[in-house]
């Protein structure tokens, strides 16, 4: 039987009277990979941001793991707990090599003191490169961050992600302003990193969901609107009416 | 990878010694004005090292650091003028009849040393901690700190009688029973500056090459990816401020016996801002260039003062502008990027005479 890694329970969100998440209820399992769907402004990010502690929701409860309430957390206390978060603008650090950009995220780990040392273990060492290896930018890993490409950037945030071995990654419109190819290798790098955790990714492009995707849920209008396969939600006649149409009973039960 | 670092860090090394025993001889060469203003030159260094850290490394940029090297010299001041006096001259104007109860302490090095450089960093505590764990950042965080100097420069000048008011504390004779006055006295607080000044290089060396450097970095160029990555930016915000604090306060100690006087003026805005322009001006993120920035304005200060007396402000002015300008990255950042593009330039005038030799007529050269 599968274990809930992550609850949200009638979470509700607040914009100065928007409500972006209205009453939601939505988990993921250990060892998932789920893909979030909607159209513009149905809270899909917000919901990323409610997980890992960038939006206090006004209401609800977030439940982590065996029973961990995270909704007061601060984002850094959240990460820890195994909660790594991509966010859709590539955001490295420029001024760094690849190299420092994965030592940094990996020294994390290892508690506030490294940071006062200037030596890496063999053993990072070969986990900065066997992570390096496996979003293949290792020839790169004394340049800059800033000299790489937008795929390569996202390629090289997702490393720094797995680096740290999170038990759950949030990943939001990975492939966005990406080529063909690069999109290929980025569904092939994110159901290779969904193998040994879940993975909750927020996407726009129906092509690339189907090419990585199992379960779906559908947001709209900051409620959950649907949840399934791929072939089940998208023959759906709501979410058909809310993607295409956007009939009045938008709402309407699947 | 491992061996080439070790050998640039020896190179840079010896360099580093070179410096020290340069600036250790300067003695020998200066006059002792000369060297007198060396030395205040030199503690200027030590402020704009810890700006650097802050500012360079961390991109908070903290227009009162004038706070700090004023707290700093204060409190040595306080020192010398207990050696002088039983009771502080201005306090018997303002009517005071006994030493104040806080005052007591400063009688005794042992106190007051370390406190030149504790008392700055309690105080980057206390008001960075609640600043930064706000997420107060960026151009608020400078006004914070701008006005954080103006409070005290006010305080201080309204508390006459506990601080000497306008005028500050002045008529300092003494430091461990050493004539002020005396020029070998001096020559030994200009070789103390310049210890001082190595090890503070060392110590921001070490800092910036640990970790450390990494996310201080990291936190001016993304300090929200930091958080995500399960970082606290508020904790090494706060580390790097006190020990920017801490520097300038040590810098404020060693100024005081060397001129002989401290007074609001010193740690108001003004001074503040002037500490980030020698940064600005010698390249942010270099360490070296902190130093070079804070000792060529104010010898730049001090030459146009001396030669221009009317006109000195305006052309530092001039100076400040076209630096911005010309050279946004500062001195090193010039000589830095000047170095790569005299490479490319000369390789080019290279091809281009390897072209015109191979082949007289312009064309490229056929073989046969």
């Amino acid at each position: 039987m599968a274990v809930t890694i992550i609850y949200l329970e009638d979470v509700t969100v607040d914009f100065n009277g928007f409500k972006a998440l209205h009453g939601v209820n939505f988990f993921v399992d250990y060892g998932e990979l789920r893909v979030l769907i909607g159209p513009n402004g149905a809270g899909k990010t917000t919901l990323l941001d409610v997980i890992c502690g960038w939006v206090k929701p006004e209401s609800g409860r977030v439940i982590y793991g065996e029973g961990k309430d995270i909704n007061r957390l601060t984002e850094h206390k959240i990460a820890r707990l195994g909660i790594s978060r991509k966010f859709q603008t590539p955001s490295v650090f420029i001024n760094l090599t690849l190299f420092e950009n994965t030592e940094l995220s990996l020294r994390r780990t290892e508690g506030f003191w490294s940071t006062f040392s200037s030596s890496l273990t063999g053993e990072n060492r070969d986990r900065i490169f066997s992570v390096l290896n496996m979003i293949g930018l290792a020839d790169k890993a004394y340049e800059r961050a800033g000299s790489l490409s937008h795929g390569e950037k996202q390629w090289l945030e997702l490393g720094m992600s797995i680096v740290q071995q999170p038990s759950l990654l949030l990943v939001d419109e990975p492939v966005a302003g990406m080529t063909g190819r690069e999109r290929e290798k980025t569904g092939e790098l994110l159901q290779a990193i969904a193998k040994d955790r879940s993975v909750l990714i927020v996407e726009h492009d129906m092509e690339f969901v189907r090419q990585i995707a199992k379960k779906v849920t559908v947001l709209h209008e900051g409620t959950v609107l649907c949840e399934g396969s791929m072939e089940r939600v998208q023959n759906d006649p709501t979410v058909i009416e809310v993607y295409w149409g956007r009939g009045e009973n938008g709402r309407r039960e699947c | 990878m491992d061996t080439k670092t070790d050998k640039s860090a020896i190179f840079k090394l010896k360099w580093f010694a070179l410096v020290m025993l340069l600036l250790a001889l300067a003695p020998f060469f200066l006059s002792d004005f000369r060297l007198n203003l060396f030395g205040k030159f030199l503690t200027f260094a030590i402020v704009a090292l810890g700006i650097d850290l802050i500012w360079g490394y961390a991109g908070i940029l903290s227009l009162g650091h004038g706070l700090f090297f004023g707290l700093g010299g204060y409190c040595m001041g306080a020192y010398l003028k207990l050696q002088a006096e039983e009771l502080p001259d201005f306090m018997g104007w303002s009517g005071l009849a006994e030493l104040p109860w806080f005052w007591k302490p400063f009688h005794h090095s042992w106190f007051v040393l370390p406190m030149t450089i504790l008392i700055p960093i309690l105080f980057a505590l206390l008001i960075g901690f609640p600043t930064f764990r706000a997420r107060i950042k960026g151009v608020y965080f400078s006004i914070l700190t701008q006005a954080l100097a103006l409070i005290f420069v006010t305080l201080f000048i309204g508390q006459q009688p506990y601080t000497g008011g306008t005028n500050g504390i002045t008529n300092l004779q003494h430091i461990f029973g050493f004539s002020l006055a005396e020029p070998a006295t001096m020559r030994g607080l200009y070789v103390i500056t310049v210890l001082m000044l190595g090890m503070a290089y060392l110590l921001c060396h070490w800092l910036t090459h640990t970790q450390l450097g990494k996310v201080l970095v990291a936190i001016r160029d993304g300090e929200n990816r930091l958080r995500f990555l399960g970082y606290n930016p508020t904790l090494f915000k706060v580390l790097v401020f006190a020990i920017s604090a801490g520097l300038a306060g040590l810098a404020g100690a060693l100024f005081v016996p060397q001129v002989g006087i401290i007074s609001p003026s010193m740690m108001g805005i003004l001074p503040s801002v002037e500490m980030a322009i020698w940064v600005a001006v010698g390249g942010r993120t270099t360490l070296k260039g902190a130093v070079i920035g804070a000792i060529l304005v104010n010898a730049a200060k001090s030459y146009f003062s001396e030669n221009f007396p009317e006109l000195w402000l305006y052309f530092l002015g001039v100076l400040f502008i076209s630096f911005v300008l010309l050279f946004p990255q500062g001195i090193m950042g010039f000589l830095q990027k000047g170095r790569f593009e005299w490479a490319t330039i000369i390789l080019r005038w290279r091809e281009k005479r390897f072209a015109k030799s191979s082949s007289p007529n312009g064309l490229p050269h056929k073989c046969h």
